[in-house]
């Protein structure tokens, strides 16, 4: 799923400005399950701003909202009163979200209360590790299924490093080393000798590197 | 076309060859790193000349290399992929062999947030292999790394770094193999204090073949005291030096540890000579170039033979 | 703050018989302002319900938890302790006292009574004050 996390109440104040009448919209799908954007959090969110408000000495009106997909269109109506009786629309959505709002209702002010950060997996209950960088030329099936792109913080093809320790990346002893894991798969495999091969130099114009990207499908279009 | 640089032409004689280090200065005024290259000049065969070492912005490797090459030394131009991508790389090995610097070391790099632009977008188009096979292709082949032709091609003589040391133990000659396949002409190793560990690995890739194939170059960097052999042990990454060194710095009185972190490089460089496979010695004394002479003299590598 | 001055609000396991037995005497015995209520499992509490007792205008709230390796789903306490705790952060960022929000999990073993607990905490948010939150704020709502 996408992951993200709150920014600092103090950062979505500022955006606020001087918006007095606000909606806070979550999103139950990815963020809800990474706790940082559903209904819960909307609650939590709406409660923290009314405390802020009162605080500043501002009379302020807080509607708490959620939606089960903000990233597509036809999710988006059911907010459509709220939206424009607002002077401001706090998204808790992912950045997709957050502008397919943004796309719909052109008129209104978005701002976003997260910081989406990228595409992982709950490793346990209150743990979301990055696990796909969105390459757009997936090579898992050489590299049995670790990433080296998005796991190994040189996205080296040809790797490890010398920096590599104990299994843990130069970076940070909480990173674990995507060859050192890609490795032991491998050898848990039997396909060791995969990592003889030389991987060429990588083509990033499929990855984000080379434009933001668009799919179409005719066949599922109306 | 191979190229024909001194080192080149030493390791071809099979002479044990001797490069050293210098870290090219955080300013614009080239004075330091001119002031350290005066101290092993004529002392060794090549120079390695850092590219932002630790991520820290230095004076650019290419720019020293000049500088060195000015003043009548022949250096090592270290190239990571960490800043610049394959653009940059192929324009910057075109810009070396047109300013006669032949000898490249093609390295990853050390990961920014090591060093004072911890906020900077770590580029890494290619990785150290990629950037070797690259180097190749430009100068056997004459094309870049897409297959477009070059009006003409660099003299290069290719490095890579080994590290026997590093995690994956297992897997660590292989990857030398991967780098000889790309088409390394010589390896410079990352400093040795674990003889047995590095004899391990120099057996396998004898055994591989990579030593017929590939120059080696083991790296010896002397501890100027207890201290600096402590850090060493317990804070740098792929580094393995093992207890009994240690305390065989720490036994002897602070004033006096200099001279024994001399004494035991000097310890280590003869046995280097005396190992098959080892084709030369690569001297890193950072930030202690003015005791380059006097090891290099101590282990019987003075002077320089003419080649 | 409420109108009646210092407002505490007290949730604590039903599991808890001290607990319980104060809740089913209206919590006599103690400052008129501490409002007691149970719950199945303090692991129910939400980060999002602490706050929201701060915008309702309690000065602060105490949750009540069963001792260490007591609770009857096992992890309940644990996880609430975790959830105070981050409550706490969201106070710290609205400049609210983090300690306002407490977290203590009762084990009579230790001699103290559930009221001293209580009493404690009371004296503790009394040192600190009222909060300058009443719950006055322009109606806001629910969708």
């Amino acid at each position: 799923m996408i992951v993200g996390d709150k920014k600092p109440l103090a950062e979505i104040r500022d955006s606020l400005g001087s918006a007095r009448r606000i909606i806070v919209v979550g999103c139950e799908t990815c963020v809800a399950e990474c706790a940082a954007g559903g209904r819960k959090e909307v609650a939590l969110m709406a409660s923290a701003l009314r405390i802020a408000f009162e605080k500043a000495g501002e009379k302020a009106e807080i509607i708490e909202s959620s939606l089960d997909r903000q990233c597509v269109y036809q999710f988006l109506p059911e907010v459509g009163e709220e939206v424009a009786s607002a002077d401001a629309v706090l998204s808790l959505a992912c950045g997709a979200g957050v502008q397919a709002m943004a796309r719909f209702y052109p008129e209104s002010i978005i701002l976003p209360g997260l910081n989406t950060q990228f595409i992982g997996t709950t490793v346990e209950a209150g743990i979301w590790v990055e696990d796909c960088s969105g390459c757009g030329d997936c090579k898992l099936a050489f590299f049995a299924a670790v990433c080296p792109i998005t796991r190994c913080s040189k996205r080296l093809l040809n790797g490890p490093c010398g920096g590599s320790s104990q299994g843990k990346c130069e970076v940070s002893p909480d990173v674990d080393c995507a060859w050192q894991l890609i490795y032991d798969r491998l050898s848990t495999l039997n396909l060791l000798d995969r990592l003889k091969a030389f991987v060429p130099a990588n083509n990033w114009s499929t990855s984000h590197s080379g434009r933001p990207r668009t799919i179409i499908r005719e066949d599922r279009q109306v | 076309m191979k190229a024909d640089s001194k080192l080149a032409r030493t390791l071809a004689a099979g002479n044990f060859a001797v490069t050293a280090e210098c870290g090219p200065p955080q300013g614009a005024d080239p004075q330091p790193i001119k002031d350290k290259a005066s101290l092993i000049k004529d002392t060794v065969d090549a120079v390695n000349v850092t590219d932002n070492q630790t991520a820290v912005v230095r004076l650019s490797s290419l720019a020293s290399a000049v500088v060195l090459k000015r003043m009548g030394l022949e250096p090592v131009l270290q190239m990571v992929t960490r800043d610049r991508n394959r653009i940059a790389l192929q324009s910057d090995l075109l810009g070396a062999a047109a300013l006669g610097i032949e000898n490249v070391l093609c390295l990853t790099g050390d990961h920014q947030s090591f060093g004072n632009q911890k906020n900077a977008r770590g580029v890494f188009d290619l990785d150290s292999i990629q950037l070797v096979h690259t180097a190749k292709a430009m100068r056997d082949d004459g094309v870049l790394v897409d297959g477009t032709e070059l009006e003409s091609s660099p003299a290069l003589f290719i490095g890579a770094a080994a590290n026997p040391f590093a995690d994956p133990l297992g897997f660590r000659v292989i990857r030398l193999a991967k780098k000889v396949s790309a088409g390394a002409d010589f390896i410079q190793t990352q400093c040795i204090y674990h003889n047995a560990r590095f004899e391990e690995w120099l057996t396998q890739a004898r055994e591989e073949g990579l030593t017929e194939k590939v120059y080696i170059l083991g790296g010896v960097t002397p501890f100027k005291s207890a201290r600096m052999a402590k850090y060493m042990k317990e804070n740098v990454a792929g580094m393995d030096v093992p207890d009994d060194l240690l305390d065989r710095i720490k036994g002897v009185p602070s004033k006096n540890q200099a001279a024994e972190g001399i004494k035991m490089a000097v310890e280590t460089i003869q046995w280097l000579k005396s190992l098959k496979g080892v084709a030369g010695l690569h001297l890193m004394a950072i930030g202690w170039e003015e005791k380059v002479p006097e090891i290099l003299e101590a282990a019987g590598l003075t002077p320089r033979p003419e080649v | 703050m409420s109108k009646d001055g210092l407002k505490i609000v007290v949730r604590g396991c039903h599991n808890l018989a001290p607990f319980l037995n104060l809740v089913k005497n209206r919590g006599s015995g103690l400052p008129r302002e501490i409002e007691l209520a149970p719950l199945p499992c303090t692991g129910k509490i939400e980060p999002h319900q602490v706050v929201k007792f701060f915008e309702r205008g309690a000065d602060g709230a105490l949750i009540l938890a069963c001792p260490e390796g007591a609770c009857r789903f096992v992890q309940g306490n644990i996880r609430a302790a975790k959830r105070v705790a981050y409550a706490g952060q969201w106070l710290k960022e609205l400049d609210i006292e983090p300690e306002r929000a407490g977290f203590h999990m009762f084990d009579s073993e230790e001699g103290h009574t559930i009221e001293e607990v209580i009493n404690e905490f009371h004296a503790a948010v009394s040192e600190l004050g009222p909060t300058d939150v009443t719950g006055n704020y322009a109606a806001g709502g629910k969708k």
